[in-house]
């Protein structure tokens, strides 16, 4: 059976310009058959784009899903390593140091430790936050896992490693808002160098 | 051609498979078969010459899902580890081939699959290529049907043999606690031409080790 190309309505240099195969009842000759081609084109594609879109359900399992609840009272829980005694938070449910699964829960902060930062000064993208803003890691009271999070209420160059921070919710807000200073002294060097 | 050395399986775990696992993550659901193999075998993780597993992040639809996966293996002090975009059998090819050349003696090689997530037939067409073949989204069934008919054209198989082949398969997994369909299934209405439900397997998640 003879085939020839029917072309889609709407051309885009896609190989979805190819609608369909239809039956075509010219001659071999009526159109010469295959012609030798030199291999370079006037308008050679350079790119093509590909939409696709996939919904997934997803699922963050026991321990991330525990982590998520706890949340929603304004509390952080973490997982303790029965092997090496980390407590890592948010939860995994494996130590991956160890490959063992953690089960002991463990509500840690809510205040906590700057171990490091960064000053942002490239506003992103729908976000309404005036810069420069500072980006901190913040190692929370009984954590050995620093979780990161934005610092306000300090101006952003008084921001130091240290700095006693705590969490700042806004009304109906899942997760804290950012973290503010405490007002405490900075806490030692030798107590969280071990989470920088 | 004799492969250089002889390799054998020691030890194999595996979950039960499930249509849809959501209460845990791919690592809750590996670790319990995995350190159950380890137990096995008496060996640590450490003592394990290489590591390697095999899994597809386009059904978690995240990037590097599998280092998530790693965090049930425990890879420290560091192993010598590989991962393969793909199923088990290529990642247990690829340890087989490392255990070929000398450079590990033992091997530890798992798999794991959470299909649940997301639609897999339209999951799967990700991974073909991405210019002439993903933007027309065949799916893994019209592939596989595809297949199916050239072999029937070609004389080799027809429907009734095809049929046999799932069959077959059906009956030796009444031996298994884990599969998911056993025993005889109804060959159905056709999915894809010339392929029916019974041709086709069952989409779930498991690991296996
Ligand atoms: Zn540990």
């Amino acid at each position: 059976m003879r085939v020839r190309v029917r072309w889609a309505a709407e051309r885009v240099g896609a190989i979805t310009d190819i609608a369909c195969f239809e039956p075509y009842d010219g001659t071999r000759g009526a159109d010469r058959g295959p012609q030798a081609h030199a291999g370079e084109f006037d308008e050679p594609v350079t790119g093509i784009v590909a939409p696709a879109r996939l919904d997934y359900t997803y699922s963050p399992g026991r321990a991330q899903s525990a982590y998520l609840h706890a949340l929603t009272d304004r509390k952080t829980v973490g997982e303790r390593c029965p092997a090496c005694r980390k407590v890592y938070i948010p939860p995994r449910g494996a130590c991956p140091t160890c490959g063992v699964a953690t089960e002991e829960r463990v509500e840690v902060g809510p205040r906590g430790t700057v171990t490091t930062y960064c000053i942002v000064n490239i506003k992103a993208k729908n976000l309404d936050i005036e810069v420069p803003y500072v980006y901190a890691h913040i190692a929370l009271d009984g954590a050995d896992l620093a979780l990161h999070a934005r610092i306000a209420g300090i101006p952003y160059d008084e921001v130091r490693m240290g700095l006693r921070v705590e969490p700042v919710w806004t009304d109906g807000g899942r997760y804290p808002d950012h973290y503010r200073p405490t007002g405490e002294p900075d806490a030692d060097y030798d107590t969280y160098k071990e989470l920088v | 051609m004799r492969p250089v050395r002889d390799v054998a399986v020691v030890a194999f775990g595996q979950t039960d498979h499930l249509r849809s696992t959501d209460e845990i993550s791919e690592v809750e659901m590996l670790m319990p078969v995995l350190h159950e193999v380890l137990a096995a075998t008496g060996l640590k993780t450490s003592d394990i010459g290489f590591t390697c597993s095999g899994s597809s992040d386009y059904l978690a639809g995240r990037a590097f899902s599998f280092t998530m996966a790693l965090d049930g293996v425990g890879a420290w002090p560091p192993i010598s580890e590989s991962h393969v975009e793909m199923d088990g059998a290529w990642a247990l090819y690829e340890a087989w081939t490392k255990l070929q050349t000398g450079e590990a003696d033992t091997a530890l090689v798992y798999s794991y699959g959470k299909t649940s997530p997301g639609s897999v037939r339209d999951v799967l067409t990700r991974q073909l290529d991405p210019y002439y073949v993903a933007p027309l989204w065949p799916d893994s069934v019209a592939l596989a049907a595809l297949q199916a008919q050239a072999l029937i054209d070609a004389g080799a198989a027809d429907e009734p043999a095809l049929a046999g082949i799932a069959h077959r398969s059906r009956t030796d997994a009444t031996a298994n606690p884990h599969a998911r369909l056993r025993g005889s299934v109804a060959q159905g209405e056709y999915v894809v031409r010339p392929l029916r439900t019974g041709d086709c397997p069952p989409v779930g998640d498991g690991a296996a080790p």
